[in-house]
């Protein structure tokens, strides 16, 4: 460098480097959501990756282009799988813009899309709430400023039309709460990030007004961060954690201990896998399947929680979501969603992975459907594709992100 | 593309997410003291190529002058003039030993460390759903702190993700304000007094010491807080390692910066250019002869040439002598 020029350039350029890096990294903003299906007799609803609902037609294949919320543009992304009560159809989206984040949760009228209330909130909302008739619940990050929660249960009137999407209360609790919440009558159960499992009760009993921290029944503490979704079956409660392991926790049990980390080895167990974590764990046929996001699936027996197959499944990619089973040509399979593209056939009775539905390398990270004419599967860039599960051929493609013009 | 993205992932990404995790597990859960402790670590490595560059640059200043003579030689503006200009001094660069670009070589290799190390530190902490499955990817399997994702990003009250303009009061104003004067003083020392340097490359020094802290003070408030952390003790890092490299003292530097006084400017006026040892070799009869390839560079030669001006030195017959210099 022998000039003045030549080293002021240098530095200046130097420092735009690092300020376009920085610049491109430091965004809190989602890329997109992955919103599984919800099936309405009619219809099926999802959330699109720039954070629409809309719906789609089982009977013709094609989007409902008048039916959308927002009708402008998307809220940004829509992780979680949206809710049905009666008429009424429940989601929740959100931006960043910076490290400001902004989500809305919503509720739409099923018949006609015409939105019935809107609850803005500071925060980001990832997972799917839950809902009885009373009560709607959805788990946060923390909310507006620095002096929040890491994360909150937050609870919405949804029991009258007066009354609707009004805040009830909101539950501080120990860490981001990204996964699903599963409500059982009146009791809502949630994992949050820092690796705490909550029961925590959403009834409208006054007894709860004073003190909302009254309202939890009870809390496990396991070994890691917990993402995902619980699984309520048969008296237990079933869930992964980034601790590479899955619990069954027995409900009854948990009744006892209001907040106790041991398990009861009679009625309990904990499985260590090779990897986290994320996905749902899914029962079928009594046989518990369970997916890491290295790509495995274990097949465990729900009661002792010990493998049934020889060697646990293994395909390309992570498994973020659920499988779905159906009728293969070879008996009972799962539909496996891979991260890497395409969704993985795997045989229940022996885990072998016998072929793929292919999406052309576009990831998967929600739970397909399987309904009467054929398997549909929403990918991470917005293309419904719905195959024929025997022969597992494309039988038809729509962009939801082009308007649902064809794509196959 | 691909193989370079692979490569920037395999040899810079991966394994500094994974050193950083394994740190802040290490280190009672504090992924601030990680960053430090890592940043520490990479300056430590990188001490062969900080001396090297600092010896380049003091090379650099002491020929100087006779690069100065060689300019008013060649002050024509012809083709030949030019080239003959860049070939003389191409010559005293190989005599001196100096490589052009040897200031440029430790700052260019330095670079991807930095930019993957304020990546490393952003993807070890993800926000949205995305980066959380990223980070799964990132960890090696055998890895045990993988277990405890997601990582703490709260260090003495300042989140390590956010903005540090969004931390609390005084924080979000004494951090950039250290990050520039610790760069400030880290310049200083390195470049040393301008007494015997070109006006010319004086003047850029003087605008190279004060933009870079400045300009760095001002975009620290727009970085995230773990960065700036790892900037500031690099600079610290940086600053002990000139003490013992160059002998600047950084409390003389700022002592005197402060007191102003013509005694203080007195005494920088007649401090010694280089404080090492210097060898009691005629280092410019070695350098008639064909150079020194070693990176210490006595500064008995400019010793001499401060009290001879431009006079040109006869090219007499290349012999080895030693001169004893009082």
């Amino acid at each position: 460098m022998r000039s003045i020029r030549e080293k002021i350039s240098f530095y200046l350029i130097f420092v735009l480097i690092i300020f376009t890096t920085i610049g491109c990294i430091n965004d809190l903003t989602p890329s997109g959501g992955w919103s599984g299906f919800i099936d309405d007799g009619d219809y099926l609803y999802l959330g699109k990756p720039d954070g629409q609902l809309i719906r789609l037609s089982k009977n013709t294949g094609d989007l409902s282009l008048e039916w959308r919320y927002p009708v402008s543009e998307g809220l940004g992304a829509i992780y979680g799988t949206p809710r049905i009560n009666d008429d009424t159809i429940f989601s929740a989206g959100y931006n960043c813009r910076g490290n400001v984040c902004n989500g809305r949760i919503f509720a739409v009228d099923l018949d006609s899309g015409e939105p019935l209330w809107t609850y803005p909130v500071d925060t980001k909302l990832i997972g799917s709430p839950g809902v009885n008739e009373d009560v709607l619940v959805i788990g946060t990050s923390s909310i507006g400023d620095s002096e929040s929660s890491p994360g909150y249960l937050l609870a919405l009137d949804i029991s009258s039309e007066s009354r609707m999407g009004r805040e009830l209360w909101r539950l501080p609790v120990a860490g981001p709460i990204w996964g699903g919440i599963v409500v059982e009558k009146d009791v809502a159960y949630f994992g949050t990030l820092d690796g705490t499992l909550y029961s925590v009760d959403i009834s409208l009993e006054k007894r709860f007004e004073k003190k909302v921290e009254d309202r939890v029944r009870w809390t496990f503490r396991s070994n890691g961060a917990i993402a995902g979704t619980p699984l309520i079956a048969g008296g237990k409660i079933l869930f992964g954690t980034f601790g590479n392991s899955f619990y069954s926790l027995d409900l009854a049990v948990r009744q006892t201990k209001t907040s106790d980390s041991t398990l009861n080895p009679a009625k309990e167990w904990i499985f260590n896998t090779k990897g986290w974590v994320w996905a749902q764990g899914l029962i079928s046929e009594n046989v518990l399947f369970v997916s890491t996001l290295d790509g495995i699936i274990y097949a465990l027996d729900p009661v002792k929680g010990i493998n049934i197959w020889a060697n646990p499944a293994n395909i390309e990619g992570q498994i973020v979501a659920r499988p779905a089973t159906f009728e293969s040509n070879r008996g009972s399979a799962l539909a496996v969603p891979s991260g890497d593209g395409g969704i993985h056939v795997v045989i229940q009775d022996t885990g072998e992975v016998s072929g793929m539905f292919e999406t052309d390398g576009r990831p998967v990270k929600s739970t397909p459907i399987v309904l009467e004419n054929g398997l549909y599967v929403h990918t991470v860039d917005g293309q419904i594709r719905r195959y024929q599960t025997v022969t597992l051929d494309l039988l038809s493609c729509l962009d939801t992100m082009d308007k649902g013009k064809r794509c196959d | 593309m691909e193989v370079f993205g692979i490569l920037w992932n395999e040899v810079i990404m991966r394994p500094m997410i994974n050193s950083l995790a394994f740190l802040s597990d290490v280190l009672f859960d504090n992924f601030g003291l990680s960053i430090i402790v890592f940043t520490v670590l990479v300056r430590f490595v990188l001490i062969p190529l900080t001396i090297r560059q600092t010896n380049q640059m003091r090379k650099m200043q002491t020929i100087q002058p006779r690069m100065k003579i060689l300019q008013e030689k060649y002050k024509g503006k012809s083709r030949e003039d030019k080239k003959a200009l860049s070939s003389e001094t191409m010559k005293l660069y190989r005599e001196a030993g100096i490589n052009p670009i040897g200031c440029l070589g430790p700052m260019i290799i330095q670079m991807p460390i930095w930019i993957g190390l304020y990546r490393a530190i952003l993807q070890a902490m993800p926000s949205t759903p995305e980066g959380m499955a990223d980070l799964a990817n990132a960890f090696y399997i055998w890895n045990p702190s993988m277990k405890n994702v997601p990582i703490d990003s709260m260090f003495l009250g300042v989140d390590l993700v956010d903005f540090v303009q969004s931390a609390v009061f005084p924080i979000n104003y004494m951090l950039p304000v250290v990050v520039g004067a610790s760069m400030w003083l880290q310049q200083k020392m390195t470049t040393g007094n301008q007494k015997n340097v070109d006006p010319r490359q004086a003047q850029t020094n003087q605008i190279m010491l004060w933009m870079m802290p400045i300009m760095f003070g001002f975009f620290t408030f727009q970085f995230p807080a773990g960065l700036a952390v790892y900037i500031l003790f690099s600079n610290i890092v940086g600053i002990i390692i000139q003490y013992y490299v160059g002998g600047r003292q950084p409390v003389v530097i700022l002592g005197r910066a402060y007191l102003g006084s013509e005694q203080a400017r007195a005494e920088i006026l007649d401090e010694p250019e280089d404080v090492t040892p210097t060898k009691s070799v005629d280092t410019q009869n070695e350098i008639q002869s064909g150079g020194n390839d070693s990176d210490e560079q006595p500064s008995n030669v400019h010793r001499e040439d401060r009290g001879r001006g431009n006079r040109r030195r006869p090219r007499g017959p290349r012999r080895r002598t030693r001169r004893r210099r009082n």
